[in-house]
């Protein structure tokens, strides 16, 4: 039981940071497909830093990758004006190939053993404080008002004599903070960086936030849900249920398998901030 | 306001304008489409900068850059189109862009903001300030405005077109709030093409035309028919109503037809009504009572829940938009730039959008590109576009000018049925008469028309017949009802 639940906020802790960053972007309007390399990339980077440099300047460097990538992310929509969703399938697409081509060649391949990393609870801890702060910042604060109120309509935000380019800055910078602490913790929890290893958890946090609404509250409980299925893959795998032997894809499969029928059932009743994707 | 101009690329906006207004007044600013009336409210508000003249403000001269300096000054505006955010809650909505400090504390916001809401009248409490934005009636809207401009504390307050949305009623409504706020000292500037308003409200009219400043009279001394002149430029022939249609077998005839919205109520509810060969029916409400959604189930844009069509005896309800193209059912849509026009297509291209199948223009797979550009060039002569070339982008266009345009694709394209939506948006006196009188013409040629409009008095003056939307509702007065129940039956009053 105690296990279980461990393992399920160790499975939660990515997700609730990378859905936090989602939801700073979509907040502030803009469409953000690109969590997943984002993650991949502060995983990378933090990963190859900390054998250089030690745990700290890998974390802050696994952030500082995230939050280029989505200062270019900024640019690309706010300035030059490239579809949201575009330049999020480009940033998955050049992280996915940039991380394979670094840790290749940057890594020592005669190394073993874990990286030296922060411990897990500190991330942990993050993903506690996380939704919390975003739903004090929000409800009181001047900040919150305008990231929400520069989502859901920045022509009319404009209006009021907010400037919503900034805003999305700020938001996006947030964003970046929050990816690249999902994926600094991805390398601390196995102690290594493999190819691909965010494995879609950037599209599931995606998933969580459209379940939770764009709130923060059912966005981090969605997480918690899919936290407990992924963990349901690693209690049952390979082990007899009611006399069924259930093939190991199947537990494999189900956190995703979930989405698609959550994203399914939900979609009618979106609530989508009404700016998104708009200048 | 002393000698203030502005140029826009090759197009004076203003040429030395001058405005003077007195405090604790109000004051209407009056002209027509394109006469600067917006322009120099905007330079009072700081959205543009004139390229010459000066501003006074309480006798000292000021130079505003930007609309937060317009704001410190206490120069507020509510524009046409309200800049409520959805999402937001009202209270909210009040405070953005204004906020007290970093860290909001509710209670005291929410304090401060019932008493703003007590100095008009209104009896705001808890339930109200935290219902959602976006689900607020136009009249809200504009309540919402006024308390958005007493929380930043303005003093100067300016109007565009205040009343576009709202029903008559409410629009009284309003004006007896911005009377009670002039007597405090504050002082309204309203822009208005509605001159009963600034008739029965306004202390003094400003009148401009094609950007020049024309006169500034008070109002005790003119009369509409004086201000309507100086608008125009010229005596207008005041259009009269055209006698009514004699009762005839229909030539549409829509049953029982209801339309569902995405969830809950229907958009349109069990509406029944018919037009008679060569009549034209003016269809009055406020905005959102369901005319967009008549307009295209009648077209088979989408579908219909329940009910049927008829036209000429044979129902259609079945039958595709294509077919009811064919059959010459034309529309003039509700939002011209995204069901109107291709913004990026030429003139040319868009003469035919919707009529390219048709065989004038194509055939077969083939377009007849000769007969497309003569048809055009005929649209485009009609009522005066003004273009840089039939094979320019559409989208280059003034409003105006894209209205004159997608309107004389409706009635030069030998329509047998034609629905029109706020045909006279963007246009000005003349040519919103030249309009009307295209219609009419067609009608006196045997088609029936529809036309959907947020000015009563603008359908009185045009249309054999006018309904009511209220709602959802489609509502059949007597053809001789007056202004005062079909105003009645708009806000849903009973007959």
């Amino acid at each position: 039981m105690l296990n279980t639940v461990l393992l399920t906020l160790s499975m939660a802790t990515p997700l609730v940071l990378a859905a936090m960053a989602g939801y700073c972007s979509e907040r502030s309007g803009v469409i953000n497909i690109g969590l997943e390399g984002k993650m991949l990339m502060a995983a990378c980077v933090s990963a190859l830093v900390s054998v250089s440099h030690g745990p700290v300047l890998g974390v802050l460097a696994g952030i500082l990758a995230a939050v280029v990538m989505s200062l270019v992310h900024w640019l690309a929509t706010q300035r030059f004006g490239i579809d949201h969703v575009i330049s999020g399938m480009s940033l998955n697409a050049i992280s996915a190939g940039a991380t394979n081509f670094m840790f290749t060649r940057f890594s020592d391949p005669d190394r073993s053993g874990r990286i030296g990393t922060l411990p897990p609870l500190f991330y942990q801890a993050c993903a506690v404080i996380a939704p919390v702060a975003l739903i004090l910042y929000v409800g009181k604060t001047r900040g919150g008002l305008w990231l929400v109120a520069s989502g859901s309509d920045p022509e009319k935000a404009r209006l009021a004599g907010l400037q919503p380019d900034r805003i999305r800055l700020f938001a996006l910078v947030a964003t970046g903070l929050f990816c690249g602490l999902a994926g600094a913790y991805l390398v601390a929890d196995t102690g290594v960086f493999t190819d691909n290893m965010t494995a879609g958890r950037g599209y599931i946090a995606l998933a969580a936030l459209i379940l939770g609404g764009w709130r923060v509250g059912q966005t981090a409980l969605a997480c918690l849900a899919f936290g407990f299925l992924s963990s349901l893959n690693l209690l049952f795998q390979g082990t007899q249920l009611g006399g069924f032997n259930l093939p190991s894809e199947f537990w494999t499969s189900l956190p995703y398998l979930a989405t698609v029928i959550a994203l399914a059932g939900f979609l009618g009743k979106q609530r989508t901030p009404a700016g998104l994707g708009k200048t | 306001m002393r000698g203030i101009s502005k140029q826009f690329g090759r197009v004076q906006a203003l040429d030395n304008v001058g405005l003077s207004v007195t405090s604790g007044s109000i004051h209407g600013v009056v002209g027509e489409n394109g006469a600067g009336k917006s322009t120099l409210m905007k330079v009072l508000y700081g959205a543009y900068q004139a390229d010459s003249g000066e501003v006074k403000v309480n006798g000292k001269a000021v130079n505003i850059r930007s609309s937060k300096e317009a704001i410190a000054l206490g120069i507020g505006m509510v524009s046409q189109h309200y800049g409520i955010v959805p999402e937001l809650s009202m209270l909210d909505n009040l405070i953005l862009g204004a906020e007290p400090a970093m860290v909001l504390d509710k209670s005291a916001i929410r304090e401060r903001a019932g008493k703003i809401a007590a100095s008009i009248g209104l009896n705001y409490g808890n339930d109200i300030w935290d219902r959602d934005a976006s689900a607020i009636s136009a009249s809200e809207a504009q309540r919402l405005e006024i308390l958005k401009l007493l929380w930043r504390e303005a003093r100067i307050m300016i109007l565009d077109e205040p009343t576009a949305m709202l029903s008559p009623k409410d629009g009284e409504a309003l004006f007896g709030s911005l009377r009670a706020l002039t007597k405090e000292g504050a002082t309204v500037l309203l822009v208005t093409h509605r001159l009963p308003e600034i008739m029965e409200y306004c202390d003094r009219v400003t009148v401009l035309r094609g950007g020049k400043w024309i006169a500034d009279v008070p109002v005790s001394e003119t009369n509409p028919e004086q201000l309507s002149e100086l608008i125009v430029g010229r005596t207008v022939s005041v259009s009269v109503r055209p006698e009514p249609i004699p009762a005839a077998a229909p030539a549409l005839e829509v049953r029982n037809l209801s339309v569902a919205r995405d969830r809950g109520t229907d958009a349109v509810q069990n509406a029944s009504f018919a037009l008679a060969p060569g009549e034209l029916v003016g269809i009055a409400g406020v905005d959102g009572s369901g005319q967009a959604d008549l307009f295209r189930a009648l077209l088979g844009v989408t579908p219909t829940r329940e009910g049927e069509v008829l036209w000429q005896g044979q129902p259609i309800t079945s039958r595709s938009t294509s077919a009811r193209i064919e059959l010459g059912w034309r529309i003039l849509p509700e939002d011209r730039l995204s069901e109107a026009i291709v913004s990026d297509w030429s003139l040319i291209d868009n003469s035919t959008l919707g009529l390219h199948r048709l065989p004038e223009f194509a055939d077969g797979g083939k377009i007849r590109n000769q007969e497309r550009a003569a048809f055009a060039q005929k649209a485009a002569e009609k009522f005066g576009t003004k273009h840089g070339g039939l094979d320019a982008a559409i989208g280059g266009l003034s409003g105006g000018n894209q209205q004159r345009f997608v309107a004389a694709r409706m009635t030069e394209s030998g329509p047998k049925f034609f629905m029109a939506f706020q045909p006279s948006r963007g246009l000005d006196i003349a040519a919103t008469e030249d309009l009307y009188k295209a219609m009419q013409e067609r009608c006196r040629e045997g088609a029936s028309g529809l036309v959907v409009s947020f000015d009563l008095d603008e359908l009185m003056s045009h249309c054999h017949r006018v309904l009511v939307m209220f709602s959802g509702k489609v509502i059949v007065p007597p053809v001789d009802a007056d202004r005062d129940l079909l105003g009645r039956l708009m806000v849903g009053g009973e007959a």
